[in-house]
C-alpha cells in the first residue's frame, strides 16, 4: 500500500494549510496554464483540480493531473457524481491511483443546466456520500460490488464538501455526520464570506474532529454586480457585502476585493476552528501572493 | 395518474399532412382527466385541423372517436370495423396507448397528439405536478412519504446537496428542496434516524427497460415452466 | 355520501343568528310548520362547516363551555357534533368597536362612543330596538362612567357628535344620534352639534326626527370629505374646520365628544361564512355584491342571509327581513324558487371519468360524487359552467345540450355559400339572462329576421364551450360573438369571467389553425341594451367584411362525426 500523501501528512500536523483551486483547460493543451502553475507551485500545500466545474466541459481531471504531477505539484483531484456512473467513477479512481494521485475531493456536482451542455443527461448514479464510501471501499481493496482489486490497494485521502452556511442547518449537519461515518478524512466548506454566517452550524456541531478547511472565494466584479440569490450555485453573498462593493469603481475593484479577502483569510486563520483555507480565485490565481 | 399535454399544433399538423383520411382517437381515462386528450380535446383538435387544412386548400377528411382507454385490447377492438376507411390514426392517448393502438392495427399509420410527461397528482384544477418516477423499488417508507428520486432534481439518495438555498432547490428556486422536506417531515415525527445511515446506491435493475410485471397469481398462466 | 338518486328535503331549518331578525324568522318558520333550531353565534357556539346540498345539509357545530373551576384554573369542555337541516339561515348581528383609531384619539372621560351614550340614556336598549326611537325617563346611571357623562350634560356644556365621517355612514347610527341629540337638548339644554357627511334618514319617522332636532336648535355641519380636524390642546381635544361660506376657521372645544363606532361581523361569523362558501362584500358584510343574490340568497341554494349581517339596519327593516326570509325559505321547500329548477341536468355516467373539474368550478357547490359525479338537482342553478369544463362532454342541461347546439351548427353548414343567406355569417353565443332577453326584445325583431345571424342561447356565458365555437368556425361561420352579463352581475358569480378567459384560450386555438383571432369578439351586455346589441353586430359585421374571406374555403369541405 502506498504511503500516505504529502497532503495527508500535512493534515496530521498543526500547520495552517493553504490550497488553491485550478480549472483544467477547455482543450488538451495543459501548458496553457503554465504561468498559473508556476505561481501556485510554491505558495500552496496542494492544488485542487476541478472536475467540469459548474458543468462546463473541460479536460478531465485525471488527464490534467498527470501533467501537474510532472510539474511536481501536490494535488487534490475533484470527482463529481454528475457525469459518471459507478463504473466510470471507480475506473477513474483506479486510473488516478495508477498515476500517483492520492487525494480525492468527492462532491455531488452542480446540476448540468448551469453549464455549456444543458441538454445533456445528468448521471448522479452515486451521490457524494456513496462516492465517499466507494473510495473507502477501494482503500480496503474492494470495489462496491464486493469484488477484490488486483494488486495493491490504493491509499486515498478522502475529502468532501460541507455547507457551513446552509439554511436550514439541520439537514446539512445530518449530511455532515453521514459523510464522517462514510470515511471522510478532510472537509472543505462552501465559500465563506463572513464567519458570523457559520455560527448556526457550529452551534449544532460543537466540535469537529475531522480537519476542516474554509473555502474563500475571490469575487469578480461581474458576480457582485449581477448577484441575485441563486444565480451562482454554491454562492451565498450577504447584502452587506454586495452593497459594500457595488459602489466601488471598476478600476478599484480588484485591489479592494483582494484586500478584503486577505483580511478574511487572516480572520479565518486566527479563528482556531479551521485547519486551513482553500482559495477559489476564479482565474486570478496569479495574484495569490497578495492574499497569503 | 399519467399526465400528458397536447403537442404543439404545428407539430401535429406536420406529422399527418400526407394522409387524406384521418381519425382522431381520444382516450377517456388519464388524458381526459388531465384535460389533454378526452372527447372535448378531440373535438377541438379536429376542428382546428379541418380549418387549417381547408385554408391550405388541402382536401383532408378528419373524423373523431373517443375510446374508454387505449391500453386494453377490448376497448381497441370496438373500432376494428369502422377503422377500415382510415389510413391514419392520430391518437391523443398517452405513449402507452398510442403504441398499443399501433400494435393492434399494424396496417395503420399511428401518430401521437400529446406528450406524455409523468405520473402525478392534481394540485388544483388544471395544475398537475410529478410525484413518481416508476422506479420499481419504492423507498417512501424511509423518506417519510416524500420521493427524492422524483422531487430531488439530482435524484440523490442521500441529500441535500450543497446547492440548497434557504430550503429551496439549487436548480429551481421556486421548488422546495426535497431533502429538506424529508428531513423536516421525519423530524416532526421523531424518525430522523431513518436517514442518518447511508442509503445504498440504487439498484437500477428494477428500472431495466422495458418493464414487465406479471401478477403472481397469473405466473403459471404466462410462463412455460417456472420463473 | 348520499346514495345516488335519493335527494332528500328535510323540513328542518337552522337559524344561525341572534337578535330580532333571527327571532322573528324562527317564529315565522315555526308557524309555517318547520322544525326550527336557533343557535346563537356567541362565544359558546361555532358553526364549523356546512357540507351537503340544499335540502340535506350536514352542519358541524362546536360548543365550548367552561366547566367548574378546577384547581389551577378554568377548564373548557368542547363538544363537536353534526346535525342535518334542509335549509340554513345566517342572521347574525354585528359587533361594534370604537372608531378611535380612525379618528386617531384615545377614549377619555370626555371622548365616548355612541354606544356608551346610548347605554346611559336608555335604561333598556331593547325598547329602542323595538322601534321606539326615543329615550324614556332617565334614571341616574348606575355606573361611574354613566354618572360622569351625566355630569357633563348641562345647559352650558357643548356636546359634539361625529358620525359617518370615516366610514360609509348608516341609518342606524344616524337614528341613534338624532334621538340622543334631541333628548339631551330637551332634558339638559346643552349645546349640540352634529358633524357628518350625510344625514341618512331613510327610515320611518327619521325625517321628522331630523326636523325636530333642527327646530330644537341642534346644529348640523356637513362635510364633503373628511370631517373636522381633531387637535390636542393639553388635556382637551379641539375640533377645527373651515366654514365654506364664511371661509373662516372655526375652533370648538366640546365638553363631550361622541363618536360613532365601527360595525362589523365578529371574526367567528366571518370564519363561518368563509368556510361555508358564503361571500362577503368589499365592506366586509355578508352577501357578495351581486344583485342576483338580493334579497336573501347566497351562492349556495338553501342557505339564506338575513338581517344586519348584511350591514347596519334599523329594527323595522330587520323585522321585514325576517318575514321575507321566512317566505323565501318556505318557497324553497315548496320547490318554487325559479323556473330553471325544472330543467333537467344529467351526467352521463358512462362518459364521466371523475376528473372532478366540474366540482371544482361549480360556483354553487352543487356537485358531489359517489362512483361517478352527480349534480344535486336542488342545489344546481343550471348555469352550465360544469358542462363547458367537462373533458368528456358528459354533462347535459335540458334546452342547451350538445346535440341541440350541433343541430343548429349543421343547419348553418347546410346553408353553405347559397346567395339567399347573406354574409357575414355570425354565430352569437349569448347568455339567456342578458343577451337572450335583448335578442327577444321588440327592437331586435329585425335582427332576428336577418339570415346571416344564428343565435345560440346559453344559460350563462360560463357555459361557453370552446369546442362549439371551433365547430361553428369550422362549418363556415365568419365571426363568433360572445355576449355575457356585465361584470359583478353574473348570476353564477364568475360565469362571465370564465367566458372572457375562454375567449383568450380560443383565440390561441384559432391562431394555431391559421384563423384570424379577430373573428371572435366578447362583449358585456345587459338585458335592456337592445340598441347596444344592434350596434355591436353592426360593427362586428363591418370588421368581418374587411377581413379577407378564407372562411369560404372552410365552408366547402364536408365534415362528419366519428365512424358511428
Amino acid at each position: 500500500m502506498p504511503d500516505p500523501s504529502k497532503f495527508a501528512q500535512a493534515l496530521g500536523t498543526d500547520s495552517f494549510i493553504v490550497t488553491c483551486e485550478l480549472d483544467p483547460p477547455k482543450g488538451f493543451v495543459p501548458s496553457l496554464l503554465d504561468r498559473k502553475i508556476a505561481v501556485l507551485k510554491n505558495k500552496v500545500q496542494a492544488v485542487v483540480v476541478s472536475d467540469n466545474p459548474r458543468a462546463r466541459m473541460l479536460m478531465a481531471p485525471v488527464g490534467f493531473c498527470r501533467y501537474l504531477l510532472d510539474q511536481g505539484l501536490e494535488l487534490i483531484m475533484t470527482l463529481t457524481c454528475r457525469d459518471r456512473n459507478r463504473l466510470a467513477l471507480q475506473s477513474d479512481l483506479l486510473a488516478a491511483a495508477g498515476l500517483g494521485i492520492q487525494n480525492i475531493l468527492a462532491v455531488t456536482g452542480d446540476y448540468i443546466t448551469w453549464g455549456d451542455h444543458p441538454e445533456g443527461k445528468p448521471v448522479y448514479d452515486l451521490d457524494s456520500i456513496q462516492l465517499i464510501w466507494a473510495i473507502s471501499q477501494l482503500n480496503s481493496n474492494r470495489d462496491i460490488s464486493g469484488n477484490v482489486i488486483e494488486g495493491t490497494a490504493p491509499s486515498f485521502t478522502i475529502g468532501s464538501a460541507v455547507a457551513l452556511t446552509g439554511n436550514p442547518v439541520g439537514p446539512q449537519v445530518l449530511k455532515f455526520r453521514k459523510k464522517e461515518k462514510a470515511g471522510v478524512h478532510f472537509f472543505m466548506s462552501h465559500p465563506v464570506f463572513d464567519l458570523a454566517d457559520v455560527e448556526e452550524f457550529f452551534k449544532q456541531v460543537v466540535e469537529i474532529q475531522t480537519p476542516l478547511l474554509a473555502s474563500v472565494c475571490l469575487l469578480t466584479e461581474e458576480q457582485i454586480r449581477g448577484y441575485v440569490l441563486g444565480n451562482y450555485p454554491g454562492l451565498l453573498i450577504q447584502d452587506s457585502l454586495s452593497d459594500k462593493f457595488k459602489s466601488v469603481h471598476s478600476t478599484e475593484f480588484q485591489p479592494r476585493m483582494i484586500e478584503h479577502t486577505a483580511r478574511l483569510i487572516e480572520t479565518i486563520k486566527k479563528d482556531g476552528r479551521f485547519r486551513g483555507v482553500h482559495l477559489m480565485l476564479q482565474g486570478a490565481e496569479e495574484q495569490i501572493g497578495e492574499l497569503i | 395518474m399519467i399526465i400528458a399535454s397536447r403537442k404543439p399544433f404545428a407539430e401535429i399538423k406536420k406529422s399527418i399532412e400526407l394522409y387524406e383520411n384521418i381519425l382522431v382517437v381520444g382516450c377517456g381515462t388519464c388524458v381526459a382527466v388531465c384535460l389533454a386528450g378526452g372527447k372535448k380535446e378531440v373535438g377541438l383538435l379536429a376542428s382546428q385541423l379541418r380549418m387549417s387544412f381547408a385554408l391550405d386548400k388541402k382536401k383532408i377528411q378528419i373524423s373523431e372517436e373517443t375510446l374508454e382507454r387505449q391500453c386494453d385490447h377490448e376497448f381497441l377492438e370496438t373500432i376494428r370495423e369502422p377503422l377500415k376507411e382510415f389510413d391514419c390514426l392520430l391518437s391523443l392517448a398517452c405513449g402507452a396507448g398510442v403504441q398499443f393502438l399501433a400494435e393492434t392495427y399494424p396496417g395503420k399509420k399511428v401518430f401521437p397528439g400529446v406528450n406524455t410527461s409523468f405520473i402525478g397528482v392534481a394540485e388544483a384544477a388544471g395544475l398537475w405536478t410529478e410525484r413518481c418516477r416508476a422506479c420499481g423499488d419504492c423507498l417512501l417508507a424511509i423518506t417519510g412519504g416524500i420521493c427524492p428520486r422524483t422531487l430531488c432534481v439530482k435524484g440523490l439518495n442521500n441529500g441535500p446537496c450543497g446547492g440548497m438555498i434557504d430550503g429551496k432547490c439549487e436548480v429551481d428556486p421556486e421548488r422546495p428542496c426535497a431533502w429538506v422536506s424529508i428531513y423536516e417531515r421525519l423530524a416532526e415525527e421523531g424518525r430522523v434516524n431513518q436517514i442518518e445511515i447511508m442509503f445504498p446506491p440504487t439498484d437500477f435493475r428494477f428500472q431495466t427497460k422495458p418493464g414487465r410485471v406479471t401478477h403472481r397469481a397469473y405466473l403459471r398462466r404466462y410462463n412455460a415452466g417456472s420463473k | 355520501m348520499i346514495p345516488q338518486e335519493e335527494f332528500r328535503k328535510l323540513n328542518r331549518v337552522l337559524i344561525w343568528g341572534k337578535g330580532q331578525t333571527a327571532e322573528e324568522t324562527a317564529t315565522r318558520l315555526t308557524l309555517l310548520g318547520y322544525e326550527v333550531l336557533k343557535i346563537n353565534p356567541d362565544e359558546q357556539f361555532q358553526l364549523l362547516s356546512i357540507e351537503g346540498f340544499a335540502g340535506d345539509f350536514q352542519v358541524t357545530l362546536q360548543q365550548t363551555i367552561p366547566s367548574l373551576e378546577k384547581e389551577g384554573g378554568m377548564e373548557m369542555l368542547e363538544r363537536i357534533w353534526t346535525e342535518k337541516f334542509g335549509a340554513v339561515v345566517f342572521a347574525p348581528e354585528l359587533v361594534s368597536e370604537g372608531n378611535f383609531s380612525d379618528y386617531q384619539v384615545a377614549p377619555t372621560e370626555k371622548i365616548i362612543t355612541l354606544e356608551e351614550m346610548q347605554k346611559v340614556l336608555i335604561p333598556g336598549l331593547d325598547e329602542f330596538h323595538q322601534g321606539n326611537h326615543s329615550f324614556s325617563a332617565l334614571p341616574t346611571p348606575a355606573s361611574a362612567g354613566g354618572r360622569r357623562i351625566f355630569a357633563a350634560l348641562k345647559p352650558a356644556s357643548y356636546v359634539a357628535f361625529l358620525v359617518g365621517l370615516t366610514t360609509e355612514g348608516n341609518v342606524l347610527d344616524m337614528a341613534v344620534t338624532l334621538s340622543a341629540a334631541l333628548e339631551i337638548r330637551k332634558r339638559f339644554q346643552s349645546q349640540i352639534s352634529i358633524f357628518c357627511r350625510q344625514v341618512k334618514v331613510a327610515g320611518e319617522g327619521l325625517e321628522r326626527l331630523y326636523q325636530a332636532c333642527r327646530d330644537e336648535g341642534v346644529l348640523f355641519f356637513k362635510f364633503d370629505q373628511e370631517g373636522p380636524a381633531l387637535l390636542r390642546r393639553g388635556d382637551e381635544v379641539v375640533l377645527q374646520f373651515e366654514d365654506t361660506i364664511l371661509k373662516r376657521p372655526f375652533i370648538l372645544t366640546p365638553d363631550l365628544l361622541v363618536f360613532d363606532s365601527r360595525h362589523l361581523l365578529s371574526s367567528e361569523v366571518r370564519q363561518t361564512a368563509l368556510s361555508a362558501g358564503i361571500g362577503m362584500d368589499k365592506s366586509g358584510f355578508l352577501q357578495s355584491a351581486n344583485v342576483h343574490f338580493l334579497p336573501q340568497a347566497s351562492e349556495r341554494e338553501g342557505i339564506f342571509i338575513a338581517g344586519p349581517g348584511k350591514g347596519p339596519m334599523l329594527s323595522q327593516l330587520s323585522i321585514e327581513e325576517a318575514r321575507a326570509t321566512a317566505l323565501s325559505v318556505h318557497h324553497f321547500f315548496q320547490g318554487l324558487t325559479s323556473e330553471t329548477m325544472n330543467q333537467e341536468v344529467s351526467v352521463d355516467k358512462g362518459l364521466c371519468t371523475l376528473c372532478l373539474t366540474c366540482l371544482r368550478f361549480c360556483p354553487h357547490q352543487a356537485v358531489g360524487f359517489t362512483h361517478r359525479v352527480f349534480i344535486h338537482p336542488l342545489a344546481c342553478r343550471r348555469c352550465g359552467i360544469c358542462a363547458s369544463e367537462c373533458p368528456m362532454d358528459a354533462i347535459q342541461i335540458e334546452g342547451y345540450s350538445d346535440n341541440e347546439v350541433e343541430e343548429k351548427l349543421m343547419a348553418l353548414q347546410e346553408r353553405g355559400d347559397k346567395p339567399e343567406f347573406s354574409q357575414p355569417r355570425i354565430v352569437v353565443f349569448g347568455c339567456q339572462r342578458s343577451a337572450g332577453v335583448a335578442w327577444e326584445g321588440a327592437e331586435s325583431s329585425k335582427l332576428k329576421a336577418q339570415s346571416n345571424l344564428e343565435f345560440i342561447p346559453l344559460p350563462c356565458a360560463g357555459k361557453l364551450d370552446p369546442d362549439h365555437v371551433l365547430k361553428a368556425l369550422s362549418v363556415g361561420a365568419d365571426g363568433i360573438l360572445v355576449l355575457a352579463c356585465p361584470e359583478e352581475n353574473c348570476r353564477s358569480v364568475h360565469g362571465n369571467t370564465y367566458a372572457r378567459e375562454r375567449i383568450m384560450e380560443i383565440r390561441k386555438y384559432m391562431e394555431e389553425a391559421g384563423v384570424n383571432p379577430g373573428r371572435i369578439r366578447f362583449e358585456h351586455l345587459s338585458s335592456n341594451m337592445e340598441w347596444y346589441l344592434k350596434e355591436i353586430i353592426k360593427q362586428f359585421s363591418e370588421t368581418l367584411e374587411e377581413l379577407s374571406n378564407p372562411q369560404s374555403a372552410i365552408r366547402n369541405p364536408k365534415w362528419k362525426n366519428g365512424p358511428h
